[in-house]
């Protein structure tokens, strides 16, 4: 039960305070406050009162208000009191976008300090902003209507060229960087727009091998079955590939034929001379090599070719033969 | 026939309707147009607008915004700091000026503003933040250089004396008067004074359709209020703002919550340190015993019973050996005491 210093709030305390003489007696007005109960038991830590008074003089601002304020016709002040403008639909839209962007944002990334959205600073300014843009557009359209009222041209003509506050140079500056951002928002979208796809056309692919797989263990499967007698039908491999009916014009299809059946079709044009397996495989003409030393003899006797008019009386005999 | 009067009436009321309607004036005027004649301009407003020695860049960058939009100022070149501002009121004499702007930059970094309404008063002192110039690539508005700006307020500066107070003030000093020979007879941008948070904030916008169209020009900036003083740069002080902490009270403190972080954080080590339990949990020295293979338990166990008690004979035996000294001692003591005595 400690109790330190203590800032009374009773009219006595602080004049004590203020007198010296009466200093050194505070522990008794603190026994007193506290028979009063004024004090609660527990750690009473010291306040320092802020002593100074902040002037808010009502009266004299009035006063000074009426002294030197100007009575002249609003055109010469065009000074407006007014709320802010209804949100209009496209800056409400703004706001939402605003809105869901910084919450996209947040989450995309942790390191940033997450607020959440009343606090948030960024929307904070956002709103501030808008709130001003608002306020200016109720202003705008007030003045004009009074302006109107008051027969007072307000649009500038197209030809009446003046000087600007802003120069040529530096609103070619804004143009350019306004361009640029331009084009780095679009180039980040296209490079967002290519990762989806890449990250979709990778899905895709891996549920076509799977579909793929899948198909061809069916198929195992029932060719297993056949084999072993489950089945007796083949009519899994016919359902597998069915053709799909294409929708072919009449015309170019029969140009088609007559083409075809002018010049031929199909077939491989290539490699019809090489040896294949079954050709390679084909023994049938085959003869064992001769012994070396008969070599010369026997390849000498069999080898030697008839003339032409014996071979060609051969052809005839084998002809009449078959 | 009543058809005939019905159609007569119809006529009629049509006329009626177009009688009242006043030529209305086009909204847009004809360059060709011959030249008004010059009419004199009744607010005769001339504004000072100069700084102080010591203003950094960005302030200056501010005031040289203000003065492209205030077609009714008077510059000046900087001033010395001085104690008494009281030496405003007479340059602004000297240059036949109304109204001044006073720009008072402190320690490079912190700007002052002062608006005053010389000779007559009153006079505020704000503190400003969050300054962005025109030069800043970000606002896309343009206005014509000397045209008149309209004056929007909060509602704010209806509701308490001295808003109401400093609204007279920015009217009398931002607009720019009617006729001026310096300005343009259009309108198309608008300067708004908003209050929030105690403070306030100034925007301008350029008006780029009737119906609200708004592209902002710049320059921004938030005025925090310190004080209003009954006359010009002097006077008795009518307002105070209580909320108003000084920049360098604020940088202050916050270097103050920065210093006291190493102290807290060693303080904190020691008192855990001092707090942290020598064991983590008391445990019973016995529960051991049934732990691992009981026949190695048990020969760790009887080596170091042997242990202990070599330890213990080895303590008696020095005990006994200092014993026997002494008593050595003793004995051969009595045995001098009795050949003394003898």
């Amino acid at each position: 039960m400690k109790v330190k210093k203590v800032v009374l709030h009773t009219e006595e305390a602080r004049a004590s305070s203020e007198s010296d003489s009466e200093y050194n007696s505070s522990d008794e007005e603190l026994q007193e406050a506290y028979a009063k109960g004024l004090l609660k038991p527990g750690l009473n830590v010291v306040i320092e009162k802020n002593k100074r008074e902040y002037k808010n003089r009502v009266n004299l601002m009035k006063d000074k208000l009426k002294r030197f304020k100007l009575d002249l016709p609003w055109i010469e002040r065009l000074d407006m009191v007014n709320a802010p403008a209804p949100l209009a639909p496209e800056l409400a839209l703004q706001m939402q976008e605003q809105e869901v962007r910084r919450a996209k944002q947040l989450r995309g990334n942790k390191k940033l300090p997450q607020y959440d959205p009343t606090n948030d600073p960024v929307l904070n300014d956002f709103h501030r902003e808008t709130m001003f843009h608002r306020q200016a557009q109720g202003a705008v359209m007030n003045a004009i209507a009074r302006l109107k009222k008051l027969g007072v041209p307000t649009i500038r003509p197209e030809d009446y060229f003046a000087e600007m506050a802003k120069s040529d140079t530096h609103m070619h500056k804004i143009r350019q960087n306004l361009m640029r951002q331009q084009t780095i928002a679009q180039r980040s979208e296209k490079v967002r727009q290519l990762r989806q796809q890449r990250k979709v056309g990778k899905q895709m692919q891996i549920e076509a091998t799977l579909k793929k797989h899948a198909e061809k263990r069916k198929l195992l499967e029932e060719v297993k079955k056949y084999r072993k007698g489950a089945r007796r039908d083949l009519d899994f491999l016919d359902d597998k590939k069915r053709p799909q009916k294409q929708t072919v014009d009449q015309k170019v299809a029969a140009k088609r034929k007559m083409k075809n059946a002018k010049y031929g079709f199909g077939g491989k044009k290539r490699d019809s001379k090489k040896n294949t397996r079954a050709s390679s495989a084909n023994v049938a003409e085959y003869r064992r090599p001769s012994k070396p030393g008969n070599l010369k003899k026997k390849g000498g006797q069999s080898e030697k070719r008839l003339g032409k008019d014996r071979r060609r009386q051969m052809k005839a005999k084998k002809r009449r033969q078959q | 026939m009543t058809k005939k009067e019905l159609k007569r009436k119809r006529t009629e009321n049509l006329n009626k309707e177009n009688i009242p309607q006043v030529e209305v004036l086009p909204p847009k005027r004809v360059s060709d147009e011959p030249p008004p004649k010059k009419v004199k301009w009744i607010n005769r407003q001339r504004v000072l607008v100069f700084a102080t020695r010591g203003i950094s860049y960005r302030h200056r960058h501010l005031m040289d915004d203000l003065k492209t939009l205030m077609p009714h100022h008077r510059s000046e070149s900087k001033m010395e700091h001085t104690k008494n501002l009281q030496v405003v009121n007479e340059m602004c004499e000297m240059k036949n000026c109304n109204k001044s702007i006073l720009f008072e930059g402190r320690r490079k970094r912190d700007l002052y503003l002062w608006f005053s309404n010389v000779s007559v008063g009153p006079c505020a002192k704000f503190l400003v933040e969050n300054i962005y110039t025109m030069g800043e690539l970000k606002m896309t508005g343009n206005c014509l250089k000397g045209s008149r700006p309209l004056l929007s307020f909060d509602d704010n500066f209806d509701t308490k004396p001295h808003y109401s107070l400093l609204k007279e003030l920015f009217v009398q000093t931002f607009g720019v008067p009617n006729h001026h020979p310096k300005s343009q007879p259009f309108f198309d941008h608008i300067f708004t004074f908003t209050v929030l948070d105690n403070r306030i904030w100034f925007r301008n916008f350029q008006i780029l359709t009737e119906d609200g169209g708004l592209a902002e020009i710049g320059p921004r900036f938030v005025l925090n209020p310190i004080k209003i003083f009954a006359d010009s740069f002097c006077g008795e002080v009518l307002w105070d703002n209580p909320s108003y902490i000084s920049p360098t009270k604020f940088r202050q403190s916050l270097k103050k919550n920065t210093a006291g972080k190493y102290i807290n954080k060693v303080q904190q080590k020691i008192a855990q340190e001092g707090s942290k339990p020598k064991e983590s949990y008391s445990l019973n020295p016995l529960d051991e015993i049934f732990k691992g293979e009981p026949l190695e338990k048990a020969l760790e166990l009887r080596q170091k019973e042997i242990k202990e008690v070599q330890d213990n004979d080895d303590k008696q035996k020095k005990v006994k050996k200092h014993s026997k000294k002494q008593l050595g001692k003793k004995v051969e003591k009595r045995n001098s005491k009795k050949k003394k005595k003898n």
